[in-house]
């Protein structure tokens, strides 16, 4: 679902190719794009209504509101978005209310689909912008976020965008999406020999879901356990006897990880000398303020915005190079030296 | 395809020749499984148990079935959950994802 604001990334003819072997046209995706906001928008205010954090932000100053919460970045992204759709104004800095939100529809299927149950999690919300602390993740509802074709585009365009072939040599996957990239990958590139992360506790998971559709561990495919930060520790590992992967490639997978330096860092440690590092992140931005707030609510962290990316980069000591960036997401290729 | 014969029953099953190394169940009789383990390619033994299935059940945890994978065929859940259809391989690991997400919850935990 980080996918959907991906548009543009790699240019145009990459991505209406990537689109168009997801079976996805631009058309659907904007649809779905606002229909997510709506949604997300409708319960984001329920949640902040029913918690009355609603009558504390109403008449408020933000930095004062921003000062009294321990995730004030949530704070922020909830009330972007609320004031992009003209359900909160600021006037003079003070914040008020000005009009409820319409009750959102759904048109699209698998928008419909990864959206079932999700409203109960919003009631985490205010909690999560008071304590800072999130909710845990039910890997149902993080499956289904992943169980659409947004996912298929996701990988079509890092496979095209960075020249991924079948002959690119093993993968290291620090973050699976659940196995979805992993089924991805495999409809994209065949064969293509993997080494996928998963969580700890959700590995069952993650093994389950692909045997179900055929796609059993052996030769071409090995699912270990760890978070991204450790996920290339770990493949060194598992990779005794067959030599460290020649590609590691995050697919926005930094929100899911404690530490992205460490996560980058890790990735790096991963694969063998000379091999290549790869990065698609949707960033933080206006446009993707619904899907910040989601991941949250999934269990993750928040997107990065282009300059935490670039903090975490640069404290990961490592060189990088942009291959492509919009306002919303950003494709980097990470070189294997140190600085 | 490699053959394996049911020491109880006398039921004959294929396994799959790129079928990974470990041990697995798989369903054979009314009240019994067989418990497989293949290792460096060939089946080293074969056992029977009791059917895991039979004696513990899953039922639909209704609220959540709308969280069921696309790729699951909840026509062939609700068959195998209401006992009109014998579970095979495939069908144990569905219901085991369906168990690891919540949408189907084990009889026995359901009454305790």
């Amino acid at each position: 679902m980080f996918a959907l604001y991906t548009q543009g990334l790699f240019g145009r003819g990459t991505y209406s190719s990537a689109l168009r072997r997801a079976g996805l046209d631009g058309g659907e995706l904007k649809a779905a794009s606002k229909e997510l906001r709506s949604y997300v928008v409708y319960w984001v205010y329920a949640a902040l209504s029913d918690s009355g954090l609603l009558r504390e932000i109403e008449g408020n100053y933000r930095r004062r509101i921003r000062r009294s919460v321990r995730n004030p970045d949530l704070l922020d992204a909830i009330l972007d978005l609320l004031l992009d759709a003209n359900v909160l104004r600021s006037y003079q800095e003070i914040l008020s209310f000005e009009a409820e939100p319409d009750r959102p529809t759904m048109s699209t299927r698998w928008l419909k689909r990864a959206l079932i149950g999700l409203d109960d999690r919003f009631e985490r919300l205010a909690e999560d912008v008071r304590s800072g602390v999130g909710p845990p993740q039910d890997p149902a509802h993080t499956l289904a976020m992943y169980d659409n074709p947004l996912t298929l585009l996701e990988t079509g365009l890092a496979v095209e965008g960075f020249g991924l072939g079948a002959g690119a040599g093993t993968l290291l996957l620090p973050w699976s999406g659940l196995g979805e990239y992993v089924f991805s990958l495999r409809s994209l590139l065949g064969d293509v020999r993997v080494m996928a992360a998963a969580p700890p506790g959700l590995e069952r998971v993650v093994r389950l879901a692909l045997r179900t559709r055929g796609i059993y561990e052996g030769e071409t495919l090995a699912i270990f356990s760890a978070r991204p930060e450790v996920a290339g520790l770990e493949c060194l590992k598992q990779a005794e006897g067959t030599g460290p992967p020649e590609v590691a490639l995050l697919l926005n997978a930094i929100q899911w990880s404690l530490s992205p330096e460490a996560a980058v860092r890790s990735a790096v440690t991963g694969v063998r000398s000379g091999g290549r590092v790869y990065i698609l992140q949707t960033l933080r931005s206006r446009e993707s303020l619904p899907m910040v707030i989601l991941g949250r609510l999934l269990g993750g962290n928040l997107l990065p915005t282009w300059e935490e990316l670039e903090r975490s980069l640069r404290g990961a000591g490592v060189r990088w190079r942009v291959v492509s960036r919009t306002g919303s997401a950003v494709a980097l290729e990470v070189t294997t030296g140190v600085r | 395809m490699r053959r394996v014969r049911c020491p109880k029953c006398g039921r004959v099953h294929e396994i799959p020749p790129d079928h990974p190394d470990g041990r697995f169940f798989l369903p054979c009789g009314e009240d019994h499984d067989l418990v497989i383990w293949v290792s460096g390619g060939m089946v080293r033994e074969v056992d029977v148990a009791e059917s895991v299935f039979a004696k513990v059940g899953f039922e639909l945890i209704p609220e959540r079935a709308p969280l069921t994978p696309s790729w699951v065929d909840m026509d062939r859940v609700r068959a195998l959950l209401s006992g009109r259809v014998r579970p095979s391989s495939e069908d144990i690991d569905v219901l085991m994802l369906l168990e690891e997400l919540g949408v189907v919850r084990r009889k026995a935990r359901a009454v305790t």
